[in-house]
């Protein structure tokens, strides 16, 4: 897979495996589904009775592109203009589809930079995570064999920054890792505070849990927040049993009470309490050997 | 692309969707859909999407539409050879789309109708304009701040854009923002210094 397109790449269906028929999209297909004709993008010709393409040459035509509903969404949907894209793509029209792709981006643009504003510290990489996104979009909005784009844009467009996003991350080592066994590698970078602090804590005082928002280490920082989440799920694959790693999840994470979770695990609440005990004491070991061993390695 | 990858998406894009309708075992269920071998990258994308949720205004703040602006003419240039002309979007065009009018939009604005209509003639030079008022027509039109930026920068010159004769001074006859709120003649004086204190920090 070509890392610079992330993920998302796989949005691509080969038209062997696709559902949809991967021929050229055809006004017809607009005038076919539901999202077009809430959108008025085949408003038939007067004459021919024919569905006309959405030409942004014609002023009428970009008035609407451009007309937003009450509910701050776009007359014509982002659905319809993907469908034209392609349209005046097959047409070999690169003035109308060069206009419209401008104009989807610019609808996009604001979920572009809230997404990787995880990174603003590092403007390096958000302008590489932003360049991404951009660049994926308008290759795929161009791919008439790309599927997801035109099922749910705002699903297809939310995962896409995600999956360019995490791909940065990674590219900078800010994920975490696995040796060849599947055991979590390396320091941790951004142990949550919250969690330390529920394993450090008698189990009796742990009576008032705390809220899923205060289990990272800055809430504000939301890379801080991921590397913390990440972090944890890190620290928990140190507990071979998933009953051990869910209870903790639930107590030491999402601050559930004991006999909720007690009811989740189809358990008692004894043993649950028990089970956490033990999972904490395991996971402080864990943690201690795992400072220890970096701390002797790097000559501290 | 295998299918598999095309499986794993469709699982993602379904956590999206659970996720916006607060379903609480949404990871649960993605990670029984998405099978072990994705255990790591559903969880991971999980961890992405929570991350990346909580921003809102600050994704507008000027050093970050600068990497934005940065970021598209990149990724332009690695798709195209010659890159597409911008839509022809013009303040007008965006003020008619929404069905309001100068006039309305200006009172909206606190700003004088003559002010607005200068910068709608391309009479304002845009280096002048503050972003203060880029936020306000956004919001105002509905519009991203880009569709603004655009439509602004399309009205500057719009003679010249389009190659008009005798257009090559239309530049040069451009006055600042702030010489055009000072001499606005329908202004109030709190809210013409409401303005000029925005732009004077320009």
């Amino acid at each position: 897979m070509d890392e610079r397109h992330g993920d998302s790449r796989s949005r691509r269906r080969t038209g062997a495996q696709s559902a949809i028929s991967p021929r050229m999209p055809e006004m017809a297909d607009v005038a076919g589904t539901d999202d077009a004709r809430a959108s008025g993008a085949d408003l038939p010709d007067t004459t021919t009775g024919a569905p006309v393409a959405l030409d942004p040459r014609d002023p009428h035509t970009m008035a609407r592109l451009l007309k937003r509903t009450p509910s701050h969404g776009y007359e014509v949907a982002d659905t319809s203009l993907v469908v034209a894209i392609r349209y005046w793509d097959a047409k070999n029209q690169p003035e109308a589809s060069g206009i419209l792709i401008q104009l989807l981006l610019d609808r996009c643009a604001p979920e572009f930079r809230r997404r990787a504003m995880g990174l603003r510290q590092r403007p390096d990489l958000m302008e590489d995570a932003i360049a991404a996104m951009i660049e994926q979009v308008i290759r795929e909005a161009r791919d008439p064999n790309e599927v997801f784009m035109t099922q749910n844009f705002i699903h297809y467009l939310k995962c896409l920054c995600i999956d360019n996003f995490n791909r940065i991350l990674r590219q900078e080592g800010l994920s975490y890792k696995r040796d060849a066994q599947g055991r979590p590698v390396g320091r941790p970078q951004h142990i949550p505070r919250a969690l330390i602090e529920r394993i450090d804590v008698r189990l009796d005082d742990q009576d008032d849990p705390v809220g899923p928002g205060s289990a990272v280490a800055d809430p504000s920082d939301a890379l801080g927040s991921r590397m913390a989440a990440v972090e944890a799920q890190r620290i928990l694959t140190y507990l071979p049993d998933p009953l051990d790693r869910q209870i903790m999840v639930l107590r030491a994470l999402e601050g559930r009470q004991w006999e909720e979770i007690a009811t989740i695990c189809g358990k008692t609440e004894r043993t649950m309490r028990l089970r956490f005990e033990k999972a904490r004491t395991l996971l402080k070991e864990c943690l201690r050997a795992e400072m220890a061993h970096h701390d002797s390695a790097n000559g501290d | 692309m295998n299918k598999r990858d095309t499986a794993l998406t469709e699982v993602k894009m379904a956590l999206i969707a659970a996720r916006e309708r607060n379903e609480p075992d949404a990871l649960t269920h993605a990670l029984s859909q998405a099978g072990a071998e994705n255990a790591d990258a559903i969880v991971e994308f999980d961890l992405g999407l929570v991350a990346t949720s909580s921003y809102g205004d600050e994704a507008d703040a000027p050093d970050v539409m600068e990497i934005a602006q940065r970021a598209r003419a990149r990724a332009f240039a690695a798709v195209f050879s010659v890159t597409p002309a911008p839509a022809e979007v013009s303040l007008k065009t965006l003020i008619k789309a929404q069905g309001s009018t100068l006039v309305a939009l200006a009172s909206r604005l606190g700003l004088g109708v003559d002010v607005l209509s200068a910068l709608e003639m391309g009479r304002i030079s845009l280096k002048s304009v503050p972003q203060r008022l880029y936020d306000a027509l956004s919001e105002a039109l509905d519009a991203t701040v880009e569709q603004i930026t655009a439509a602004v920068a399309y009205d500057v010159a719009p003679a010249l854009r389009r190659g008009q004769p005798g257009a090559r001074g239309a530049a040069n006859k451009q006055i600042d923002f702030a010489e055009a709120v000072i001499s606005s003649q329908s202004m109030t004086p709190e809210q013409r210094a409401s303005w000029l204190a925005d732009s004077a920090g320009r």
